[in-house]
């Protein structure tokens, strides 16, 4: 009988949705609570009482180191998981994630890294205020500030100089695109759009987890191909990927998220994004 | 709580808490769910 494996950390409404859909459709499920196990590299103990050839595993683990190194070992055993190791290590780093783009010739918000702050108040006068400075990973709109000015850019930088985290001292510096109230993200699940919100706010970080409200979204030929296409560029077969709207250059990708929640985006589109995702990992299952 | 819960499972109480599943020994119980952490994310 052919399994989903769900590894999670905190089972939410999408990972209980995800085995509900697995269920209904006829899979064996094992859910792996991946605090209660062991994951033997290579292989060599058997935690798992489903065989990686007859069973995909959905990541949706919520740490991202969790996730990423759960996934490495998952696969060693064999298992193929969605997604990989390589495009969630991609996904989660910011820096990756725009280089990995940009190498496909997408479209994103101007960015660039300085690693001391000196070259920070240099790159700000190339970019011009107001500008953003933005964590190489995290999530939600954490740690993200919006920098008017050099003595606010000053601040930031003192506050990123005391921080323990050494990700921190890598200052990732992008413009501040001029959105319409909103951003959008689009949901990708193998070549496939299959969903997709605005996220509207008055507040410039339009994230749902902040407070963005989630709107159905109209998806035209460009913003599906672009979705696409940096969905194959990261190698994320299931992704919310984060779009903003600019006047003059059209749409810029600016993140792919690799465990993307959905709930919100369900409840406003009526897409069952999880029964897609099943449906899905049953096509790749049967390969 | 749904009668089949799992271990990790996020469940809201009637005031609006937040509560996860724990299996202790076969035992289940509820604590108050984790918030955030620095890591966490999409």
């Amino acid at each position: 009988m052919p399994g989903l494996v769900i590894a999670y950390e905190i089972m939410r409404w999408e990972e209980r949705a995800i085995v509900n859909a697995a269920r209904e459709a006829g899979l064996k499920v094992t859910s792996l609570h991946l605090h209660a196990v062991f994951l033997p590299i290579g292989g060599f103990a058997k935690p798992l009482p489903t065989d990686p050839l007859s069973s995909i595993v959905v990541q949706r683990a919520v740490s991202h180191v969790s996730a990423l190194n759960s996934t490495l070992v998952m696969e060693s055993m064999g298992f193929k998981v969605i997604n990989s190791s390589e495009a969630l290590a991609k996904s989660f780093n910011k820096v990756w994630t725009l280089v990995s783009l940009a190498k496909a010739g997408l479209n994103t918000p101007r960015t660039a890294v300085a690693l001391g702050e000196e070259p920070c108040y240099k790159l700000a006068q190339l970019i011009g205020y107001p500008l953003v400075v933005k964590p190489i990973d995290g999530s939600w709109g954490r740690l993200l500030a919006l920098v008017r000015d050099e003595e606010e850019l000053r601040t930031i930088l003192e506050h990123r100089a005391y921080m323990a985290n050494p990700s921190m001292k890598v200052h990732m510096v992008q413009e501040y695109v001029k959105k319409p109230g909103r951003d959008i993200r689009v949901f990708t699940i193998g070549d496939e759009v299959v969903a997709a919100i605005y996220r509207v706010s008055s507040h410039w970080i339009t994230n749902t987890a902040r407070g963005g409200r989630a709107e159905p979204a109209h998806v035209d030929p460009e913003l599906e191909d672009l979705a696409l296409r940096a969905a194959k560029a990261l190698g994320v077969e299931f992704a919310g990927i984060d779009v903003f709207e600019d006047r003059d250059r059209g749409y810029l990708v600016n993140e792919v998220n690799a465990i993307p929640e959905f709930k919100n985006t369900v409840a406003v589109t009526g897409c069952k994004v999880h029964v897609k995702l099943v449906d899905y990992a049953k096509s790749v299952l049967k390969k | 709580m749904p009668d089949d819960a799992l271990p990790g499972e996020i469940v809201e109480h009637d005031c609006g808490v937040l509560l996860e599943v724990v299996v202790d020994e076969g035992k289940v119980a509820l604590k108050p769910a984790e918030g955030i952490s620095e890591d966490w994310g999409e």
